[in-house]
């Protein structure tokens, strides 16, 4: 047992910024020392140190394919947008005409091109994290987060802005709400559309807790966004509320399988890794 | 590499640094400490291996290092260079004897 645990933030800093291997021998060399007297400022001193040199060598090892893959992707997912807009404009026209006639064929076909529309939606945004993370192949967890950053950065103006708005004329604006749903829905999705590819090419490392997840997650996707165009057409009354409902439960069932999909390898299985590794 | 060289088989992350800080007088980070090992052992010049985890380590591994062949022989070369170095400086320059 350690006598004197070291500060588990620093600790917990230092684990999520290394590889395991690398940072596994380091935190241990940082914790004996401070078992055997070395003080807390020490110990964050140590690890500051460890967070700056490690920035400046990914900075320059890999400064050029970072950008180029967090721009790469920004360009293609407009690049969809615009495509998507173009092709499907037709199916979203005139929607308010359509209301008056229930489940008719020609509602039925609008019905089945606005699912062809998410589908293609979910497959165009595959392909943009996939181009992401195999231009910057070094550290694709890093290129993926910078890249949902830099996806919902540009949406937080507008929220931002409604904040204001919100709290000069309380109570708070509901127009908060749609403002935020997409944003949080685009973010959860990319992440753990592109946390799944990169652990993908080891599937069978996969827990089973996350595969049902990740199996109830696509239905209930499936199920909302079916609720959704079904109350586009007109087909299915549904308030506002009842819709929010809806998507924060889609908002949380994503986020929780990109934590899932986050977690980092336990360290026996890092050492393993290692070993494996060395043999090789 | 020298202070891997002295240590022997002791020579994990915590002998090394503290070799360095006693010989040189400056004690360096940890974080820095490994940076060069890791790039010695890129450049074939250095080799690791994990050993046992402890409990005073929260379960964490050593990982001790170790020169290559290839190493020692830069090192000597090194020593060599740096004999012949100062042996060619007039006694004046730095040396009483």
């Amino acid at each position: 047992m350690i006598t004197r645990p070291p500060p588990r933030a620093a600790t917990w800093l230092l684990e999520r910024l290394g590889d395991g291997i690398r940072f596994d021998s380091l935190i241990g060399d940082l914790t004996e020392q401070f078992a055997a007297g070395r003080s807390r400022f020490w110990y964050w001193w140590q690890t500051t140190g460890v967070v700056a040199q490690e920035l400046v060598r990914v900075v320059r090892a890999h400064a050029l394919s970072f950008s180029a893959a967090t721009l790469s992707g920004y360009a293609l997912m407009h690049l969809w947008e615009l495509a998507s807009a173009h092709v499907y404009q037709p199916v979203y026209a005139s929607l308010p005409q359509v209301h008056a006639h229930h489940w008719t064929a020609q509602i039925l076909l609008r019905v089945a091109a606005m699912q062809l529309n998410g589908v293609s939606n979910c497959v165009l945004t595959f392909a943009t994290v996939w181009v992401v993370i195999r231009i910057h192949r070094a550290h694709p967890r890093a290129a993926l987060v910078a890249f949902v950053v830099v996806l919902t950065v540009p949406l937080l103006p507008g929220v931002a802005r409604e904040l204001m708005v919100a709290t000069a004329h309380a109570p708070v604006s509901l127009a908060l709400i749609p403002l935020m749903l997409p944003a949080a829905l685009q973010a959860t999705v990319t992440l753990a559309e592109g946390l799944w590819l990169i652990r993908a090419q080891r599937y069978g490392g996969i827990e089973r807790r996350t595969r049902r997840v990740t199996v109830a997650v696509a239905v209930i996707a499936v199920l909302v966004a079916s609720i959704y165009r079904a109350r586009l057409v007109g087909a299915l009354p549904l308030s506002r509320p009842e819709w929010y409902v809806l998507d924060l439960l889609d908002i949380a069932g994503v986020a929780y399988l990109a934590v899932l999909l986050w977690r980092t390898p336990r360290a026996s299985m890092t050492r393993t890794a290692y070993s494996l590794r060395g043999t090789r | 590499m020298l202070a891997v060289l002295r240590l022997g088989h002791e020579a994990y992350g915590v002998p090394i640094a503290a070799e360095i800080a006693q010989q040189t007088g400056r004690e360096m980070l940890q974080g820095s400490v490994y940076a060069i090992l890791e790039r010695l052992e890129t450049k074939g010049l250095v080799s690791s291996r994990l050993g046992e985890a402890t409990t005073q380590r929260g379960g964490r591994a050593k990982r001790y290092f170790k020169l290559t062949g290839e190493g020692v022989r830069q090192v000597r070369e090194a020593r060599r260079a740096l004999e012949a170095l100062w042996g060619r400086l007039p006694h004046a320059a730095g040396d009483k004897s």
